[in-house]
């Protein structure tokens, strides 16, 4: 099934995914006919000045890193022994940081299978602010998430609540949830469904306590039909502040040519070019942003959450990526959502599902 | 090789019944109203029908004490006429620009940003339509926005309620047209389930 899962998802384009559920249903098979997974640690970068705190950089990774191998049939690689094989077999050394471009050729080297480093900042109030960066090999994809919580006196409390969030989001729903959306809370709808199948999705949502807001919703046919394009697939991946899920692209690949034969008007085109490249994906996220706080403020700002919801064809499975409109993050993101073959009601089934896991607290399994 | 038969028989009996099950489902009525629409109340009605069938929805709700403003009304078009952002959709890139094994980063970066694009344009497209209707409140003085769908007999009709104050969806409902239904029943209908005295 888990195999059967991740050819869908490659065949949809959906690498990360795929090659998470990949590294699962290795992990998950009889362990006598299968290499274990690798997954890999870089350091986790102290960004403060404040030296106190760099024995962190490799401690965190170190305790992310035992955890994961007590959950996981994997071996995983910490930071010292990542350091050794690059120094040993590639001339070069574990780097604090990695632009996403560079992260390809490192995990190629380490031959690993799972490439997880990032950063952390203590916080005023006894507080840590911990970012995450997760790639698969052979996906070109990376998901970034921040949580920012308590600094436990007990180090093994905060690791295990970032391990729960990586462990939820290598299992088969790809679940990532910052936090619960409660009843109360203004929901606005982005989907690929229209016509009588909005309503379903809209009743279910009020008669759970969500007020939706119109968003798509005030206007009698969805006009950015997808007869064309799949146009819902392209929200599946979603750039916010602090949560991210994206593709890697690498700039330096692409060229612009010019040269003294060059004329005013060619190089005008050149620089319109390249200030489409430049809004459209390196700046995206700022550009994005504005627009998103506009929206907002359209709304009267009454919007707390917007929810894009992709539905198959079928209408049997969907995906969700939610954000917090307040603060323009991704809260909420979760793949293969599905309904039992004998639903009646696909639909209303499946936003009854999504309804009951917006409002769950995710409680920490491996408390102590 | 009759047990064969009669296994697969049954299978696509379960099928075709699910099948038939899953096709009911969205023909079923839903209805779920959290504020009531009463009569007096400012509306604009939006449906997307030739004008004459429009006069007779728009008559029903005058005749409820609705009062109607001339939004969508206003015109000799109708909805489809007018707009056609679809087209926007209909841009489209190579991707044989490269000889094989080559230029993928470009291509990958092209493709991002033209995802990007239309990601920001729907967003926009979202943000615009909320500032006009944001208008239809401030300018028109409009309380409510209705949305009528109108089907044939047999198939189901749908209706939705926007408070303007809020942007809320305050009412939707779905509703199969009988046989012995006209056109001026299904609009009472609806306009009794949204005043909330159903």
């Amino acid at each position: 099934m888990k195999i059967r899962q991740y050819l869908h998802q490659l065949i949809q384009g959906y690498a990360l995914h795929a090659a998470l559920a990949a590294i699962l249903a290795i992990a998950l098979l009889t362990p006598q006919l299968h290499a274990k997974p690798v997954v890999a640690f870089g350091y986790l970068t102290n960004t403060t000045d404040n030296q106190n705190y760099d024995y962190l950089e490799t401690i965190f990774p170190n305790s992310f890193a035992s955890s994961i191998e007590a959950i996981f049939y994997s071996n995983v690689l910490k930071p010292h022994r990542v350091n050794e094989i690059l120094k040993e077999k590639h001339d070069s050394s574990l780097q604090k940081n990695y632009r996403h471009v560079e992260l390809p050729d490192v995990i190629d080297k380490l031959n690993a299978d799972l490439f997880i480093y990032g950063n952390f900042t203590p916080l005023a109030g006894n507080r840590i602010k911990i970012e995450l960066h997760l790639y698969a090999r052979g996906s070109n994809e990376i998901f970034t998430f921040t949580n920012i919580g308590k600094m436990e006196t007990e180090i093994f409390k905060l690791v295990d609540r970032i391990t729960l969030i990586v462990v939820d989001f290598m299992d088969a729903d790809n679940l990532f949830m910052a936090r619960p959306i409660k009843p109360g809370e203004h929901i606005g709808i982005i989907t690929n469904l229209e016509d009588l199948e909005l309503q379903h999705m809209y009743a279910a949502f009020m008669e759970k306590g969500h007020p939706v807001i119109s968003v798509q919703g005030n206007e009698i046919i969805r006009l950015t039909e997808d007869r064309h394009v799949k146009f819902i697939d392209t929200f599946k991946f979603i750039r916010t502040v602090d949560n991210s899920y994206d593709t890697i692209t690498d700039w330096r690949k692409t060229e612009l040519y010019y040269g003294p034969w060059a004329g005013i008007r060619y190089n005008k085109i050149r620089k319109k070019l390249k200030d489409i490249y430049y809004t459209y994906d390196v700046h995206y996220l700022d550009v994005k942003s504005e627009i998103m706080d506009k929206l907002y403020n359209a709304y009267g700002q009454r919007l707390d959450i917007l929810c894009i919801i992709g539905f198959n064809e079928d209408r049997d499975e969907c995906w969700v990526r939610a954000i917090d409109m307040r603060d323009k993050r991704l809260i909420w993101m979760q793949s293969n959502v599905k309904t039992g073959m004998l639903s009646a009601n696909p639909v209303k089934d499946i936003t009854d599902k999504l309804i009951e896991q917006m409002h769950k607290e995710r409680k920490q399994p491996f408390e102590k | 090789m009759k047990k064969v038969y009669s296994i697969l028989i049954t299978g696509v009996a379960v099928i075709l019944l699910f099948g038939f099950i899953a096709g009911c489902a969205s023909k079923k009525p839903v209805r779920a109203l959290k504020r009531s629409v009463s009569p007096n109340s400012q509306i604009a009605v939006i449906v997307d029908h030739p004008n004459n069938i429009k006069n007779v929805i728009l008559s029903r709700f005058m005749e409820r004490n609705y009062r109607v403003k001339a939004i969508n009304a206003s015109d000799l078009y109708t909805l489809k006429d007018v707009y056609d952002i679809s087209d926007f959709k209909k841009l489209a890139y190579k991707s044989d620009m490269a000889p094989e094994g080559e230029g993928q980063g470009d291509l990958l970066s092209f493709e991002k940003s033209y995802d990007n694009l239309y990601k920001l344009h729907v967003y926009n497209y979202e943000l615009n339509k909320a500032e006009s209707i944001a208008e239809m409140r401030t300018k028109y003085n409009i309380q409510y926005l209705i949305l009528l769908d109108l089907k044939d007999w047999k198939k189901v009709s749908w209706a939705r309620a926007i408070d303007l104050s809020s942007y809320e969806v305050i009412w939707v409902e779905n509703y199969p047209a009988g046989y012995d239904d006209s056109l001026e029943d299904v609009i009472d209908h609806f306009i009794t389930s949204m005043s909330g005295t159903k």
